[in-house]
């Protein structure tokens, strides 16, 4: 390739076109807030019906705040300590235990809302300490889509017996977790 | 834990990773709570098979009629609005449809195992060179639409930490002089696919459509979620110093 070609508008390359930045209504900004929040809890809880009832719960305890005319900053403090409580509160009622019995160290609570991808990295991290087999387990399953049968072919064992695998690796995964 | 108490936590949770990977709730129970270590990270693993998740537009509308109003709508289901503490009729239901199934295989391998090394990048000459990067995202064209396009830009001619806008056929990036070195990431916004812009008075690529920013580098500079980094476009400086990038 020596050459190379204007684009689909024919501007010719490195052409720089500004556009004005637009200024939100309140509603917007919520939501872009909330739509943090969202991701934030669905990364905990791993399914979208559970995340939006909690984004639904975020949401309506920060409408006060809205309306009193709170500033962007204390808004987004405000729902990130709110979605927080939300999750503790979710899995408190699932385990019938209280908030403090959970791991809220490991598994909630955090100084402040974590960048967008960590959730990936984390779970990257807690997967390359595994053996190879429950990794592979645990990739297989949750990362690319296969269903317990599947994995068993592709491991090369029964179906019982890799819901016991299933069952140890996870438990393996949580120790790591826990522990580092 | 003997091994018939083995196989029935193991059927247990199985049920429980099925409905979450299905997109159903996670229906976990006091009876449970021996492995809810295992299950929270079931969860958390499962809350990463999408990459990054966002609100459906259905939803996303809905949350916003309920922000506007200023009060609870008729679709929210009970249990919310009972957590939140807010009285509701009691014939009020409603509900999250089921969840999508996740079996996206691409992205998701892509989002898990991102490229550990830096994107390749020919440097005919041993001055300019393309930047040393850490990892993060790397845009691959498909091989057989890949080419490299001359951006029509010298390097010479390049401003330090000034980014200009290319495109080379689908590929739409920013590149920046860092230095010696030169830098190409992708001009969209990694939080909904705005293309940004350059405003050289704040010295930041800004969202036109929801006023997010990013540094010359192409990191987030929102405070509190910041968001992923711009994925890195490959990049490489022709010993007469014309710069290309990889497109279609």
């Amino acid at each position: 390739m020596e050459h190379g070609r204007p684009d689909q508008l024919g501007r010719g390359p490195g052409e720089v076109v500004e556009l004005p930045a637009s200024v939100a209504p309140p509603v917007d900004v919520a939501l872009e807030e909330l739509e943090f929040v969202y991701a934030y809890i669905f990364a905990r809880v791993g399914n979208r019906a559970d995340a939006e009832d909690l984004t639904q719960q975020v949401a309506l305890k920060a409408i006060p705040r809205l309306r009193s005319g709170s500033s962007h900053g204390a808004i987004r403090s405000y729902l990130f300590a709110t979605a927080r409580s939300a999750l503790a509160s979710f899995w408190s009622a699932r385990f019938g235990l209280p908030e403090e019995e959970l791991r809220e160290d490991i598994w909630v609570a955090t100084e402040r809302p974590e960048p967008a991808g960590e959730s990936v990295e984390r779970v990257e991290r807690i997967l390359s300490q595994l053996p190879a087999n429950y990794r592979k387990l645990l990739e297989l399953r949750f990362l690319r889509g296969y269903s317990l049968k599947e994995v068993a072919a592709e491991l090369g064992t029964t179906l019982g017996g890799i819901k016991v695998m299933q069952l140890r690796a996870l438990r393996a995964a949580a120790r790591v977790a826990v522990d580092g | 834990m003997g091994e018939r108490d083995e196989q029935k936590a193991a059927e247990r949770i199985d049920r429980i990773v099925s409905e979450v990977l299905a997109g159903r709730r996670l229906k976990a129970m006091p009876s449970d709570a021996a492995d809810r270590d295992a299950i929270q990270v079931a969860a958390r693993l499962a809350g990463v098979r999408d990459g990054y998740p966002r609100m459906t537009s259905a939803f996303r509308r809905r949350l916003g009629r309920m922000l506007e109003d200023g009060e609870a709508p008729r679709w929210l289901n009970r249990r919310a609005a009972l957590a939140a503490g807010l009285g509701l009729a009691a014939g009020a239901v409603g509900g999250a449809a089921a969840g999508p199934v996740a079996t996206r295989l691409e992205g998701l391998v892509a989002a898990v195992r991102p490229p550990a090394t830096p994107p390749p990048v020919p440097t005919p000459s041993p001055e300019p060179t393309a930047a040393a990067v850490p990892s993060r995202g790397v845009i691959e064209p498909r091989a057989e639409l890949a080419r490299w396009t001359n951006t029509g830009i010298k390097f010479a001619d390049m401003a330090e930490g000034v980014p200009r806008k290319v495109k080379a056929g689908a590929i739409g990036a920013f590149i920046v002089r860092r230095g010696d070195q030169v830098l190409a990431m992708s001009s969209l916004c990694t939080h909904l696919p705005c293309e940004l812009v350059w405003q050289a008075d704040r010295k930041l690529l800004n969202c036109p459509c929801h006023n997010l920013a990013y540094d010359v580098d192409g990191q987030s500079m929102r405070e509190g979620y910041p968001l992923p980094a711009l994925p890195f476009i490959n990049v490489r400086v022709r010993t007469d110093g014309r710069v290309e990038v990889l497109g279609t």
